[in-house]
């Protein structure tokens, strides 16, 4: 059922993939613009960088949050779906796996160019896939609620930042400061400990309250 | 009222809000294997929030609905509303694949059978967004066809077909009900059946089964 409900998600992306560019290009261009605006020195870029590539890296993924349900929702495959599948959760979870495979992922392939492009050190390079890897499932699952209860709303989208980023802030934190450890040759074990641990309950209730936000809105 | 064993749906006492106001309240009654019901009433009276909430989609203010339960799962049936849901960029075929009725993925032959029979053959791998409003329906039907279920819903079913394709799903609900399938229907038009359907007429002050 999984799998079918996945290939139907991935399926619907391959047919309008040029919005699959959208979350990358953001990424690319906000992270490109940062040494122009700031400074082109090397030092500071390394010290920043960090920061700036995961501060882009949310927000990318956070804009294309919205087509998680919403076209389900107006064309009406999103009821039959909860009705007719049997098992909501695993709608809602093969939806969650679409989103981080068709934004998450590809964020995370590309990061490692932007990390030289700020010029943070290549020891920090791994820490920084690895927190990102982490830190973008963790962001399409906690939006997936997000999405659920703004899904019906004309205007959701302030709405649904308000609603995720408070709740993403702690990866924010542990992700960068990861990142930096790792820069200055530090043990950065313990921030992915906590990452990890973050991912693993929202993977567990995450589904619960996805298909509880979903069923509010769709009345 | 036909035997109890037959019973597909009992409603009892059932009452929608929406915000503060009540739609209807104490509206009570069974659906039995091979009935068609014809809900009637008034624009905005409440037919397609009583079909939704029958369906789950809408939680109701009071009362019980009870499915026929067979090895202790409640009868899932279909439900066909106002929006078509089908995918515009998946292909007539693919949107039948990939969506599940009554929590399973359909075999691809039938998928093709049923396409022919709701004549969209010559669309089957067309995207349904190039497909006009009748024909989203036709989609749509093709699911019932498809569907192993023992109760149809179906809300505003003849709205864009065709004159034909009015006449042939009325002769697939006759054809369902003989085989001991339940229809609960909204619409607006007389509906011609073999055997004509019963009437439940939703008022705000009281509702009645004629």
């Amino acid at each position: 059922m999984l799998v079918r409900l996945l290939q139907r998600e991935l399926l619907r992306h391959w047919r309008c993939r040029q919005d699959l560019l959208n979350p990358i290009l953001f990424f690319v261009l906000t992270v490109t613009l940062f040494p122009l605006a700031v400074s082109p020195d090397g030092e500071m870029l390394g010290q920043i960088g960090s920061g700036i590539i995961w501060v882009a890296a949310l927000l990318a993924a956070m804009l294309s949050l919205e087509s998680m349900y919403r076209d389900d929702y107006h064309d009406g495959t999103l009821e039959l779906l909860l009705l007719q599948s049997g098992s909501p959760y695993q709608v809602v979870l093969a939806k969650i796996i679409s989103h981080w495979l068709t934004t998450g992922l590809p964020l995370v392939v590309i990061s490692p160019l932007l990390a030289v492009m700020m010029q943070i050190p290549t020891t920090a390079i791994t820490a920084l896939m690895l927190t990102l890897l982490i830190g973008t499932a963790v962001l399409s699952l906690i939006g997936s609620v997000g999405m659920g209860l703004t899904v019906g709303l004309r205007q959701g989208g302030v709405l649904l930042s308000l609603l995720v980023l408070p709740l993403y802030i702690p990866i924010l934190i542990f992700g960068s400061s990861a990142v930096s450890a790792a820069s200055m040759n530090f043990d950065y074990t313990g921030q992915l400990a906590f990452m990890g641990a973050y991912f693993l309950g929202a993977l567990s209730l995450v589904p619960l309250a996805s298909v509880a936000a979903i069923k509010v809105s769709i009345r | 009222m036909s035997s109890k064993s037959g019973l597909i749906l009992t409603v009892q006492s059932l009452g929608i809000r929406r915000s503060e106001r009540w739609l209807f309240r104490d509206l009570s009654f069974q659906l039995s294997e091979g009935e068609a019901v014809q809900v009637v009433g008034q624009n905005g009276s409440g037919k397609t929030s009583l079909l939704r909430s029958l369906c789950g989609l809408l939680p109701h203010g009071e009362g019980e609905i009870d499915w026929r339960e067979v090895d202790d799962l409640p009868t899932m049936p279909i439900f066909l509303g106002h929006l078509p849901a089908v995918k515009p960029e998946l292909s007539v075929f693919e949107n039948l694949l990939y969506h599940p009725i009554g929590g399973e993925f359909m075999a691809e032959t039938a998928i093709l059978d049923s396409i022919d029979e709701v004549l969209l053959s010559a669309y089957t791998d067309t995207p349904a967004r190039h497909l006009s409003a009748g024909q989203t329906r036709r989609v749509g039907l093709a699911r019932l066809l498809l569907a192993k279920t023992d109760c149809w819903v179906l809300d505003e079913p003849f709205t864009s077909l065709d004159v034909e394709g009015c006449a042939w799903l009325e002769l697939k609900i006759s054809a369902f009900v003989k085989t001991g399938g339940s229809v609960l229907l909204t619409s607006h038009q007389p509906v011609n059946l073999e055997s004509s359907p019963r009437i439940l007429e939703i008022k705000t002050e009281g509702s009645r089964l004629c």
